[in-house]
């Protein structure tokens, strides 16, 4: 049976650090969001529960994160570098 | 960059406030697996076959000791009686500072039978397996 009160304990933590890399990769509304940053909400989303549950150490969770945010950064560049961000076209269009 | 930095010191922070939680405050349940989710874990991976994974599981002593193959020896019996598996439950049974026991039970079309797995508490915070005994 688990601790109710470890699951809130676990459940903040999550949310915290999870809330601190999307403020550092500066989205702020939904509206901001493009495809990168959807797929790596679907695979976080994924990753909470086994915070949650406990079927993985939290350092395995905050490595994983760490993780994606950085790739959902750097491919985020690499897009508006390589001027394949389809929204800024259409806003000059 | 600077985004990158962030991201490194925030995981840095993060890091550093779960190993002074399990390595200073002594943590067993709160940041890393308790011993039921382990057993779990470990039961999971053993009803599903794939005992390269149950190894995972096991103490560094233990692993020394057991390969795949012996696990699948040990569990062979316990799989054929239960049939095709359909449920996987834990409980824990005691713990105290660095040792835990628990029981796994797997259910399948044929009945159900148990294991008791003791864990201890290795030097890298996490519960392993350490001994395994099938019930008859």
């Amino acid at each position: 049976m688990i601790d109710p009160l470890r699951l809130i304990v676990r459940i903040v933590f999550g949310y915290v650090v999870v809330l601190a890399f999307v403020r550092i990769c500066g989205h702020r509304e939904v509206k901001q969001a493009d495809l990168h940053s959807f797929i790596v909400a679907l695979i976080i989303g994924d990753l909470f529960d086994d915070l949650f549950w406990q079927e993985v150490p939290a350092a395995q969770f905050v490595v994983a994160v760490a993780t994606l945010f950085i790739l959902q950064i750097a491919t985020s560049l690499q897009w508006l570098h390589g001027g394949r961000r389809q929204w800024q076209r259409w806003r000059t269009r | 960059m600077r985004e990158f930095a962030s991201i490194l010191g925030v995981s840095a922070a993060a890091l550093l406030l779960i190993a002074a939680a399990v390595f200073a405050g002594g943590d067993r349940s709160l940041f890393v697996p308790v011993p039921e989710m382990v057993t779990e874990d470990f039961a999971r991976e053993i009803t599903t076959r794939r005992f390269d994974l149950a190894m995972k599981y096991l103490s560094q002593a233990r692993r020394r000791a057991e390969s795949p193959q012996t696990l699948e020896a040990m569990f062979d019996p316990l799989l054929t009686a239960v049939g095709t598996v359909n449920t996987v439950d834990s409980e824990t049974r005691s713990v105290n500072e660095d040792h835990a026991i628990a029981t796994a039970t797997v259910e399948g079309d044929r009945g159900a039978r148990s294991f008791d797995v003791s864990l201890v508490h290795e030097r890298d915070g996490l519960w392993r397996i350490h001994d395994v005994r099938v019930v008859q």
